[in-house]
């Protein structure tokens, strides 16, 4: 925890003009102050919360980054909880864009938690704000974070669950929590699905199940829920594969799309003989069809 | 090396002066003694401190943070100076009994030796034994690169942000991929095939 020298924080009551209107809809029990700093919510754009784990796998830092990155660019303002993991990809895949994001924290505006996140906290501060209902200088208790949470939602139109583990000992996850509040306030949930056996997507998969969330496999599912943020809801369709590939290449671009892999899963699940498989994919990165991660793994590039 | 990643930077870094020169100079108040050191490094590590980024299985779940930390080790002269990269993923159960799959080793000998006396054959006017030898300079000419194996490698300097010592490596494993082929020229697979061996902190 450290204390951030002062920009100054202001304080916004209910009636505020610059008081975020959703913010007073249905929220319970209501916020009757709120800390900023940095740019008032309501000129940031229409917000879409991106919450989940903190222990999160790398699936879910790609996905949160990705959606956040894509929803910023169309104009949308990315609201998070500056926790490590899903949350700290999300308000990443915001700046990325260079969208608008807002991070709602736990303490004081004035207190960085987790510290490590100082310099996310300075970069959120440029592009966005930072709010909390909490005084300044309010050390962060871990009972205050399931009540911010509920601001989380309340400020946006609409909460996406990346991760989140359901768990056995009655409690709830942050993720779950949120997803709660953003329900009871009437947002639309979203949740991505995920690796069936992965315990990071039970709380997802639950809100599919019983929730009455919606799927979110893209932006596209975002917009098909909420028509509050208002684009027209054409699905992109799947970028279609380029002419003149030789079957080798087909099959192995189709095989990352079925699931992103290293070589040899990839040529396993193509049936390409392997060390085909090794030169074709060269091909395909250097002809910039293909990326490739440092762990070796392969998927389509954008 | 085993658990390279677990080495301190120190150590690691001390490493380039050999790799690159094939001796090593210690140097003292009075004298500095210079030893021959060439050799192989051959160096295993986790792909990240938990060790499961990129498995298809089990999650990573090292704090981003953690993982570069942990890449960081391989730092970009040391990767530049490797040869062959290979990542191993999990073996599945039906692998890890039964016969292997693939040639037996002793006729992957008889290709190695096969390839190892193409080479001397083809150096020999130079004073060269093998295609790690050869001089970076004509090298595309010297190793009979194809048009298309050229356009490769030139490409990947672009694409994967290969080094002029990283791309010249590269030709030199290709050229020894074409020699296990008993290949003359080295054709665009064989370039291909060398590129993807390039470790992954010597591309961009």
């Amino acid at each position: 925890m450290t204390s951030a020298h002062a920009p100054t924080a202001r304080v916004l009551e209910p009636g505020d003009p610059d008081w975020p209107p959703l913010l007073s809809e249905n929220v319970t029990p209501p916020v009757e102050r709120l800390w900023l700093l940095g740019a008032p919510p309501a000129t940031l754009g229409a917000c879409v919360a991106i919450v989940g784990a903190r222990n999160c796998s790398s699936y879910g830092l790609e996905i949160a980054h990705g959606l956040a990155r894509d929803l910023a660019t169309e104009g949308i303002c990315i609201v998070s909880g500056l926790a490590r993991g899903i949350d700290a990809a999300a308000h990443e895949g915001a700046l990325a864009a260079g969208g608008t994001t807002i991070a709602v924290l736990g303490g004081g505006v004035d207190v960085i938690y987790p510290s490590a996140s100082k310099d996310l906290y300075q970069r959120v501060l440029a592009a966005g704000a930072l709010v909390s209902e909490k005084p300044l200088g309010t050390k962060p208790e871990k009972r205050f974070f399931p009540e911010r949470n509920r601001i989380i939602a309340g400020l946006s139109h609409a909460a996406v669950i990346v991760q989140g583990e359901l768990r056995t000992d009655g409690k709830k996850s942050g993720a779950m929590i949120t997803a709660n509040h953003a329900n009871d306030c009437g947002r639309d949930v979203l949740a991505v699905p995920g690796d069936i056996r992965s315990i990071l997507s039970a709380g997802p998969h639950q809100l599919i199940r019983e929730g009455g969330s919606g799927i979110c496999t893209g932006i596209s599912d975002v917009y098909a829920h909420c028509p509050a943020l208002k684009r027209d809801a054409r699905r992109p369709e799947a970028k279609p594969l380029p002419e003149g590939l030789t079957p080798e290449q087909r099959a192995l671009l189709e095989a990352m799309m079925v699931e992103p892999g290293r070589a040899e899963a990839l040529a396993n699940r193509a049936g390409v003989d392997q060390l085909a498989a090794i030169r074709v994919l060269t091909r395909l990165e250097l002809q910039g069809l293909a990326a490739r991660s440092p762990s070796g793994v392969y998927r389509r590039a954008r | 090396m085993d658990e390279y990643g677990e080495f301190r930077r120190q150590v690691l870094d001390a490493l380039r002066q050999p790799l690159e020169d094939g001796c090593i100079t210690v140097v003292r108040s009075r004298w500095a003694v210079t030893f021959p050191a060439r050799f192989q490094l051959i160096a295993a590590s986790n792909p990240c401190p938990c060790g499961h980024l990129g498995d298809a299985v089990k999650p990573c779940v090292c704090m981003p943070g953690a993982v570069a930390g942990y890449r960081e080790r391989m730092s970009g002269p040391i990767a530049d100076r490797i040869d062959l990269a290979v990542e191993v993923a999990r073996l599945a159960k039906r692998q890890l009994f039964g016969q292997p799959e693939g040639d037996p080793s002793a006729v992957v000998a008889e290709r190695v030796a096969a390839a190892r006396a193409r080479q001397r054959e083809r150096w020999r006017a130079l004073g060269l034994a093998c295609n790690a030898e050869v001089p970076a300079r004509d090298i595309d000419v010297a190793c009979r690169l194809t048009h298309p194996a050229r356009v490769a490698v030139e490409s990947a300097i672009e694409t994967m942000g290969l080094t002029a010592r990283g791309a010249h490596r590269a030709v030199r494993v290709a050229r020894t991929i074409a020699d296990l082929q008993a290949a003359d020229e080295v054709d665009e697979g064989q370039m291909d095939e060398a590129l993807a061996f390039r470790v992954a902190e010597a591309r961009t």
